[in-house]
């Protein structure tokens, strides 16, 4: 069977372990196309108003593997971790395929991998989700082993700086052992740290080629996918619980980045209208600033037309977070109020 | 101890009797308004969805009027609801103000409790606890009962607010109901008085049902009197929920039908959201389904600008109306809505539904 994965949302954390496994269980996979704006207003048009711009981008994608595919893979991840508390995605996160199924015209059928392992372990979601294209459990349960495999790959890969597509293509050209060259980074002068979820860090349409502006200005991009899980989790734990987890990996790695003498300012990365984002922003500019001085800027991007924005803030927050470093080598930590600026910029 | 507490339509009624006849001090916050709202919206999270900001409002008018204890429902829902109170207490810290705060639902039930408990005057602590249940039932009932009264009536009275005139009243009085006894004879005196208001029996209203996301529904004065408006066009309304159960659900057994009733919901909505997303979304679309069975003549689904839940019904629920072919109306609030807008988009769904119901005689006498 030929089945279409959408390029959004989840795609840049998971897609190589759904790859892996559809392909070894015999089907083809394709995925679409990079966001441009043709998937973004197919997109806006087909949603409601006031949902968050990553979703509008998502449809767009579902959307744009019509006539592409058999059938399309949405992922429905309920819980991603189990850890005695209560622990959920973001509502649109769990409801992902009801929306595709519901309210695309048009789309072949839906697939949904049912993610949810506070109810059950993921071995059994993936023997569900499997049993729709095979019946014997041997060659499930080998396609899930070689997905998780392949999966910490590619996170390892992550970790160390390569994006998702690079990191896709080290997996498929050399098995991910080949050259472990890191990304053409410049040595630091000046780190930057990209607070965000990855669908919005590594959608360069979405977010207009930050990171590319970033390094361009002469800063080191350091990103959440960067950091060893386990020391978000530690960081995270210093606060009070949220029950979404990636925002409060988010927190987490807030946490580490605001405290880290080695970054030298924040860009909170928030998509238009994010449910979850609203609040922790604001926890985060509140509870975890108390214990951090870097400056943090929060920087909203929303679907309207109109590029100019983003650059100038960016930029001048980048000037700003230059000529803070270079006031405080000078005078060896004076401490000083981090100036704050934010940020609203448009696509 | 002063406790103040957020508003949500007239729940502060059995709320505040609830804690009076237990012994406690309460502060009631106005009722929410545009400069209250204006005000929690200023130092709330810009994108956040409205019932924060008003609450937020709320609590400020509660300290500034003395209260040294703020209380909340909380809980770790995957909306945004389970957070409120953590980040507006966060929020209100900042602003220089000090209190005491009691998120019910984060902090375990039984440190909640030994702090109400602690609160209370030494003598007959159990006697008042019973009867300050019983008053929080007893008022909690008495609410609905008029609000349905209200709503059965505004769309054929003769004199359009009458209804509302006479049990505005009443409500006032109610606040103040010191026991069992007087609210018995409020309801009485009440059932009298709008016996008296006169009605037009010629008239047939429109059965509309009101579902959404639930602050929005009971809330009138941030969903801009919208129910005594859709009565003044001639619309019944039947909420799919109201204060009481709202109210009521984490009493349960002091009514099954609610854990009855819910579970209902969500097996009615499972095709079209299968999961729990933390809001009111199978009553949203369990609602439209049901409305539709009863042969009602259209629903109105309202919710705040951002609200996730909602807005993934928001998605569904086309797809859900033209399959059971019921008319839908959808109304999006945020701070800056206007009367006159939707009074606008409420006329002329009136108009639509009218045409649709002369055009087939048959239906809409469910
Ligand atoms: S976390 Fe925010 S951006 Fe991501 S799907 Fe949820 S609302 Fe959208
Ligand atoms: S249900 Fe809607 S309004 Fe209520 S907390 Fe969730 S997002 Fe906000």
């Amino acid at each position: 069977m030929k089945i279409g994965i959408p390029r959004g949302l989840m795609y840049y954390k998971y897609f190589p372990f759904w790859k892996t496994l559809l392909e070894d269980l015999g089907n083809e996979v394709v995925v679409s196309p990079h966001t441009s704006r043709r998937i973004l207003e197919a997109g806006v048009e087909s949603c409601v108003d006031d949902i968050c711009l990553a979703v509008k981008i998502f449809c767009g994608h579902v959307l744009a593997l019509r006539g592409q595919a058999d059938c399309i893979m949405v992922p429905r991840l309920v819980s991603v971790e189990k850890n005695g508390h209560d622990a959920f995605t973001c509502p649109k996160l769990i409801a992902l395929p009801d929306i595709a199924r519901h309210s695309l015209e048009g789309v072949p059928e839906i697939v949904e991998l049912v993610v949810d392992v506070q109810r059950r372990p993921l071995w059994n979601s993936v023997a569900r989700f499997a049993s729709n294209f095979t019946w014997n459990p041997l060659s499930i349960r080998r396609a899930y082993l070689h997905a998780l495999e392949v999966q910490d790959r590619y996170d390892a890969l992550l970790c160390k700086g390569f994006a998702p597509d690079q990191a896709m293509k080290q997996l498929e050209s050399s098995n991910g052992n080949g050259r472990d060259a890191p990304l053409p980074q410049e040595p630091p002068s000046l780190c930057v740290a990209l607070l965000s979820h990855p669908y919005l860090i590594f959608d360069d349409f979405l977010n207009q080629g930050l990171r590319g502006m970033l390094q361009r200005m002469g800063a080191r991009v350091l990103l959440p996918t960067m950091l060893d899980a386990n020391l978000i989790k530690r960081e995270a734990s210093c606060y009070e619980a949220l029950s979404w987890s990636y925002e409060r990996d988010l927190v987490g790695a807030a946490s580490y980045f605001l405290k880290n003498p080695e970054v030298d300012g924040v860009i909170f990365l928030i998509s238009f209208a994010c449910g979850p984002d609203s609040l922790v922003t604001e926890i985060v500019m509140r509870e975890v600033r108390r214990k951090g001085d870097n400056p943090i800027m929060p920087l909203v991007i929303d679907e309207h037309s109109g590029t100019a924005g983003l650059h100038t803030r960016v930029e001048a927050f980048v000037d700003m977070v230059e000529r803070r470093k270079t006031r405080q080598v000078g005078a060896e930590c004076v401490p000083q109020g981090a100036g704050e600026l934010s940020g609203r910029a448009s696509l | 101890m002063k406790i103040t507490f957020p508003h949500m339509g007239r729940a502060y009624i059995p709320i505040q009797g609830l804690l009076e006849k237990a012994g406690l001090e309460t502060v009631v916050p106005a009722r929410p308004h545009r400069r209250g709202v204006e005000l929690g919206a200023r130092y709330a999270p810009e994108f956040v969805c409205l019932p924060f900001k008003s609450t937020l409002g709320d609590f400020i008018d509660g300290l500034e009027k003395g209260a040294d204890t703020l209380a909340m429902v909380c809980g770790m829902w995957a909306c945004r609801f389970g957070y409120y109170g953590r980040v507006q207490h966060q929020i209100l810290r900042d602003l220089g103000y000090e209190f005491d705060s009691i998120l019910i639902g984060k902090d375990d039930l039984m440190t909640v409790l030994r702090k109400f408990i602690s609160a209370m005057p030494k003598k007959k602590r159990l006697r008042r606890i019973v009867a300050a249940i019983v008053m929080f039932r007893a008022r909690a009932r008495l609410v609905d009962e008029w609000e349905w009264q209200a709503r059965r009536m505004r769309p054929v009275e003769r004199i359009s607010g009458s209804a509302d005139e006479v049990l505005s009243a009443f409500f006032t009085r109610l606040e103040t109901a010191p026991n069992l006894r007087s609210v018995r004879r409020l309801r009485r005196e009440a059932m009298k008085a709008l016996a008296k208001v006169p009605l037009r029996e010629d008239r047939r209203p429109l059965k509309v049902a009101l579902l959404g996301e639930v602050y929005m529904v009971l809330e009138p004065n941030l969903n801009l009197e919208l129910e005594r408006g859709m009565g003044e066009l001639g619309m019944e309304v039947h909420p799919v929920l109201t204060t009481y159960r709202w109210l009521l659900k984490p009493f349960r057994i002091l009514d099954p039908r609610i854990e009855l009733t819910e579970a209902w919901a969500r097996r009615v909505s499972r095709p079209y959201v299968r999961y729990v997303l933390g809001g009111e979304e199978h009553w949203t679309i369990a609602g439209t389904i049901q409305a539709a069975k009863r042969g009602y003549d259209g629903v109105v689904h309202v919710y705040p600008l951002t609200c996730m839940p909602e807005n993934i019904c928001r998605s569904i629920l086309p797809k859900v109306t033209e399959k059971y072919n019921i008319p839908l109306l959808d109304l999006c609030f945020d701070e800056h809505s206007s009367p006159v807008g939707i009074r606008t988009r409420l006329e002329a769904f009136g108009d639509l539904l009218e045409r649709r119901r002369s055009s087939t005689p048959a239906a809409g006498s469910g």
